[in-house]
């Protein structure tokens, strides 16, 4: 393949990867743990979608208001069932982290079996495409690429904003921010439904270019993490730049590899990044010291 | 009869993965999702060298040892140098990788297609040829298993272990050679997971990378978390209550194809119960309750 059209290939998957990135970021940012169980957020969306676009309407931009609403909806669910009873508790991160685990699977196994094991596809129109440096994008690719971009665009601006001020704050120093009056559970919620906004166009760009299967999250949730990672959870430029990234390097790598190891690519870049000091892209390197 | 000599030989082999995992999860208090990944390395090393020499069981099982040792030695290293949370992702991500090298290395593992045909086990010049038999040979590794488990945490150095997972910092302070232990621990529980890879492969008789996914990795924890991490009877407590209990499930009349997808929603829904509830799983010592959130 030629190299420009890997490299168009590659900043569609960033999107992808940058999209779930910042997903994760902003609960991290926000409730202080890693949470897997934002795939089965993706997930949710992608077959939210797919059941009304087969069942109702093929309207892809009502699909993904569906799937924005079914994103949104089980992650509140999540959050203010189990989560928020949680961390009432006192429950540390690893025990968020591993309640999240949880929830994942039992997400996969719920929806395995409404859909049963079959690979869906999402009813598209998707005839009419376009050559951008002789590769061969879909339109609803393109849509999917632009309403990434200004997701981002408009997560930059919030950031700046005095409910993009709190979240920073409660990423800093959590207690501070509690005693200065910020209210961490609401903060909490509205980072919950940016992320599942984030979730729902993930899984939906996902959708378009793969099949949806019931562990499609498991792989995105996979890809994000590591741009995550990557971007040292700090903030939403850096996750936004190491997904783009790490979808340019990975198409690079199919390049000179067969494709199915696309996957390995992605972990051994991870590997390499968590063995190196992990200074971030975009980041500083400050390690915390609990008096 | 059959039936209930099946879910014992599985039994025992989810008590030598939780018990090992415990060693790691419970006594270091480092949280791996990466299990699955050697239970799958032992199966395959066995699978392989029983398919394509004439050699007997226990130099399969060395070898699945040696090899399983090996990759837990590599996870070990790396935990000295990737602390938190940063590690629990990269015991994601070892185990994918390892999941990846088994799904798409065709030549070597068959691919999504594993490998059939494994041939009986041959222990001492006698070939196992009936259930009844492997029953006595699972049970006999398990109870050595777990006998040398129990030795290694109430000697110095589970107690070393234990002052890692509480204070890793105050550890080192007084001299421990905190990176040792770690390597250590890894490549013990490694190898005890390869081991009930080694029992695995020979009494399936075939094996295919969808066994040895982080799917089975979370199932492993989650047998450590709900029987109970810190302690040894915790483990074999979750894996009787865990394999046992689903099948059960089958008599009730579930029809089999939902049944796996039904006993995986119940696994799920208690690992949330006992993290809401008790933490410490039933009879665990160990309850996860650090950094507390603040109020």
């Amino acid at each position: 393949m030629l190299l420009p059209s890997l490299f168009i290939l590659g900043l569609w998957a960033g999107c992808l990867y940058a999209i779930v990135a910042v997903g994760l970021v902003l609960v991290k940012q926000t409730s202080g743990f890693v949470n897997f169980s934002h795939g089965a957020t993706i997930m949710i969306a992608a077959y939210g979608a797919y059941a009304f676009m087969t069942l109702v309407s093929s309207n892809i931009i009502l699909g993904i208001i569906v799937g924005i609403l079914a994103a949104c909806t089980s992650a509140l669910f999540f959050e203010l069932i189990i989560y928020k009873v949680l961390r009432r508790r006192g429950a540390s991160p690893l025990v968020l982290m591993i309640t999240s685990l949880a929830l994942f699977i039992i997400t996969i196994n719920t929806v395995t079996i409404i859909f049963k094991d079959y690979t869906l596809v999402l009813p598209i129109e998707d005839s009419k495409t376009l050559i951008i440096l002789s590769t061969r994008l879909t339109f609803t690719q393109i849509y999917a690429m632009i309403g990434s971009l200004i997701i981002f665009a408009s997560l930059i601006l919030l950031s700046k904003s005095q409910i993009g001020l709190k979240m920073r704050a409660m990423a800093n120093d959590i207690e501070l921010s509690i005693i200065f009056g910020i209210n961490s559970d609401s903060v909490i919620i509205y980072a919950t439904i940016l992320a599942g906004i984030t979730a729902a166009f993930g899984g939906f760009l996902w959708a378009t270019e793969n099949d949806i299967n019931p562990i499609m999250g498991l792989r995105l949730l996979l890809y994000g993490i590591v741009a995550a990672t990557i971007g040292e959870f700090r903030g939403i430029k850096g996750v936004i730049v190491s997904g783009l990234f790490l979808g340019i390097i990975q198409y690079l790598g199919i390049w000179q590899l067969p494709s199915r190891w696309q996957d390995s690519i992605v972990l051994v870049i991870l590997l390499i990044y968590l063995l190196s000091r992990h200074i971030g892209f975009l980041g500083r390197d400050i390690r915390e010291i609990k008096v | 009869m059959d039936y209930f000599i099946h879910i014992l030989i599985l039994i025992t082999i989810y008590i030598i993965l939780s018990v090992s995992l415990d060693l790691i999860i419970g006594y270091t208090g480092l949280l791996s999702v990466s299990h699955a990944a050697f239970f799958g390395i032992g199966a395959y090393v066995t699978a392989l060298v029983a398919l394509n020499t004439q050699a007997s069981f226990m130099l399969s099982l060395f070898a699945a040892i040696f090899i399983g040792g090996i990759f837990g030695a590599i996870l070990g290293i790396s935990s000295v140098r990737i602390r938190g949370e940063h590690f629990v992702i990269a015991t994601f991500a070892y185990q994918y990788f390892i999941y990846n090298i088994l799904n798409n290395w065709t030549s070597l593992t068959g691919g999504p297609l594993g490998l059939p045909g494994i041939p009986e086990p041959r222990i001492l010049g006698f070939s196992i040829n009936s259930n009844y038999e492997y029953l006595i040979v699972a049970v006999s590794i398990c109870f050595v298993m777990f006998l040398i488990a129990s030795r290694i945490v109430h000697a110095p150095f589970g107690r070393v272990l234990k002052a890692i997972r509480e204070d890793e910092l105050l550890a080192q302070s007084i001299g421990k050679d905190v990176a040792v232990y770690k390597v250590l621990v890894f490549t013990v529980s490694a190898s005890m997971a390869a081991i009930a890879g080694t029992m695995y492969a020979y009494y399936m008789k075939f094996i295919d990378p969808s066994s040895f996914t982080v799917l089975e990795s979370i199932f492993i924890m989650s047998i450590v978390i709900i029987g109970g991490a810190g302690s040894l009877w915790g483990p074999l407590v979750g894996a009787v209550i865990l394999v046992a209990l689903p099948e059960i499930l089958r008599f009730i009349g579930l029809p089999n194809i939902v049944a796996g997808n039904i006993r995986q929603i119940l696994y799920g829904i208690f690992l949330v119960l006992f993290m809401i509830w008790r933490p410490r799983g039933i009879i665990g010592r160990y309850s996860f309750q650090m950094d507390k959130y603040p109020q």
